[in-house]
């Protein structure tokens, strides 16, 4: 059924959340020095905040096509 | 990068904590936040097609694919979804890799074409001859003279009751003094008690690093026969020497073309720290060990020490001591000029020759971590079979002091520490500065901010003022006071080289083996 594609495709989604979250941190390990670095510090650091609210969108979307998909299987259920 | 509060006037230049390292750590960052733009689409192109696949069977639960498209809508918003934050990375990425171009470009600076265009200029004055060069040498002694004698007139103008005393007195003012830039350095010249400025001293090895290329330029310009100029005229200049001091051996001396090493002593054994040899702790012990291949009695002696650690594990340190001969004809042991100019010059040498049979004929394991010292001209031999023996030995670290090997390459695994003070003119020989990569730290200390090592009064007057400084700056004893005040420095790039040498040396535990070998040139 291809509706069950939906539900691989929104576990990717939360699986590369997760690597750009990831790759942010890793990239945050810097010496921010000079003003133009510390600039990009603080953006950076504000990127990674609001993520934190994307991947738990990722997590509530993952989970209601999981249950549409529950939900679509029992209706065409013979 | 520099900072002159790092210590008792101790500069830090390049290595973890340098400003090439902190270029490649931004541009690194750049990286990755690009990488976490890519996830990010990637991301948002996996949510539309979770969704657009949840419309197709939206008639079967269309209030759940309503939930979906719901809970969805967050993570595919134009203004705070995915591809929003995708694009922030971006403006990120694009950000650090403009703050590391201008890091890169402030490391450049304008000094390498300055450099450059005295270069030039200095080969083609001495292509016009030896007249031009004695007229331009004419005109510069001239200037220095005439530029001496107007500050020792300013200075004594301060003191009459004029509006020019008055105003070279403000010049020369206590706040003058303390600025930053040329109006500082004007404060500094006009102000201050006495007719001579202060901190009047010989010229920082700086100067030297600067001219000399000029002057080596010059001598090439001078030669018979139009030399073209090469990429670096000191080099250049070193291989003609080196090559007429060969001519001038096979007239004049006895060509030595052969090497033997050999065992100098019996090896002695030791463990902990109460016996003899113990194990080094630190760069400067293993300076104390370069310092003691003297005691040997003969010169072209190379130390090779086994250390042999609880856990099982062996590591060495190699210790290569100094020029020990300034002729320039080929001298038995391989601690000659002849060395010099080959090793400045990428020949190879017959020194660096020695230390790599030493090591092989010590032992030392393919995978087994090697620490090698030098000082002077041993520093730019350590240099040089650390780059050219990587397929031999695992050298993890380098120590050099009083080394000029600013221009000599090393392997970005291998960290090296380059021990210099201002006023010793020997690391400026090569006429290169000192390279700031991050796996190249070079510490330099200024040694009229300290007491001489050797316990005699600092300098009073001002001809000892001028001299005692490059008295001093060469001494191997300083070098390791460099090495003792710098082991409390909470430099980052210091602490990073210690890491280093940590590995190779371990706690001070090993069971030490050491073993010296004599390197002579012989007739073939």
């Amino acid at each position: 059924m291809t509706w069950t594609g939906a539900e691989r495709s929104s576990g990717a989604a939360v699986d590369r959340i997760a690597d750009a979250r990831r790759e942010l941190l890793a990239g945050g390990q810097v010496d921010w020095t000079g003003p133009a670095a510390a600039a990009y510090a603080a953006m950076l650091r504000d990127t990674l905040g609001r993520m934190t609210g994307l991947r738990h969108a990722a997590e509530g979307a993952r989970s209601a096509v999981h249950r549409h998909i529950v939900a679509v299987d029992a209706v065409r259920a013979p | 990068m520099t900072d002159p509060d790092e210590g008792p006037g101790l500069r830090v230049i390049g290595g973890a904590g340098g400003t090439r390292a902190r270029i490649e750590t931004l541009t690194a960052a750049a990286a990755r936040a690009e990488r976490a733009a890519e996830h990010l689409d990637a991301a948002a192109a996996h949510a539309r097609r979770a969704v657009a696949l949840v419309e197709e069977s939206a008639p079967w639960s269309p209030v759940t694919a309503a939930n979906v498209r719901s809970a969805a809508a967050p993570l595919l918003s134009g203004w705070g979804g995915l591809g929003a934050r995708a694009d922030d990375a971006r403006v990120v990425a694009v950000g650090l890799r403009g703050a590391a171009e201008v890091y890169s470009q402030a490391d450049r600076d304008a000094t390498a074409a300055l450099r450059a265009g005295f270069i030039v200029l200095g080969h083609r004055i001495g292509g016009a001859g030896p007249i031009a060069v004695l007229v331009v040498g004419g005109l510069l002694v001239r200037g220095a003279v005439t530029a001496g004698a107007a500050v020792l007139a300013a200075r004594s103008l301060r003191y009459t009751p004029t509006p020019i005393g008055l105003l070279l007195r403000v010049l020369g003012s206590e706040p003058m003094r303390e600025s930053d830039g040329p109006a500082g350095y004007l404060g500094r010249l006009l102000g201050g008690p006495g007719l001579l400025p202060e901190g009047l001293g010989p010229p920082p090895g700086d100067a030297v690093e600067v001219a000399l290329p000029v002057v080596a330029a010059t001598t090439i310009g001078l030669l018979p026969g139009r030399v073209p100029l090469e990429r670096d005229p000191v080099d250049q200049a070193a291989r003609l020497l080196r090559g007429g001091a060969a001519a001038a051996t096979v007239l004049l001396g006895t060509p030595l073309p052969g090497l033997v090493v050999a065992p100098l002593v019996a090896a002695e054994r030791s463990r902990g720290l109460s016996r003899e040899p113990e194990p080094p702790r630190d760069v400067a012990d293993v300076l104390r060990q370069v310092d003691a291949l003297g005691d040997s009695g003969a010169p072209g002696v190379v130390g090779v020490q086994r250390l042999d650690h609880d856990d099982g594990g062996r590591s060495w340190v190699v210790t290569i001591p100094g020029m020990q001969s300034g002729g320039l004809l080929d001298a038995p042991a391989p601690t000659d000029m002849a060395t010099n100019l080959e090793l400045m010059d990428g020949w190879s040498d017959d020194m660096s020759e020695a230390v790599v049979q030493a090591m092989l004929q010590s032992g030392v394991g393919p995978e087994e971590p090697v620490l090698l010292a030098g000082y002077s001209q041993g520093g730019m031999a350590a240099m040089r079979v650390a780059a050219r023996t990587s397929d031999m030995f695992t050298v993890s670290a380098v120590v050099t002091a009083g080394s000029p090997v600013g221009g000599m390459p090393l392997a970005d695994g291998i960290q090296a520490l380059h021990l210099e003070h201002t006023h010793d003119y020997v690391p400026a020989l090569d006429g290169m500065p000192s390279p700031d990569a991050a796996n190249r730290t070079t510490v330099i200390r200024d040694l009229t901010a300290s007491p001489p090592a050797d316990g005699s009064a600092p300098a009073s007057s001002l001809l000892a003022r001028l001299v005692d400084p490059i008295r001093r700056s060469h001494a191997l004893s300083e070098y390791i006071r460099t090495a003792e005040q710098m082991a409390v420095l909470r430099d980052r790039s210091v602490q990073s080289y210690a890491e280093s040498v940590a590995s190779v040396l371990g706690d001070g535990t090993a069971e030490v083996t050491q073993q010296r070998y004599v390197a002579v040139r012989v007739p073939e």
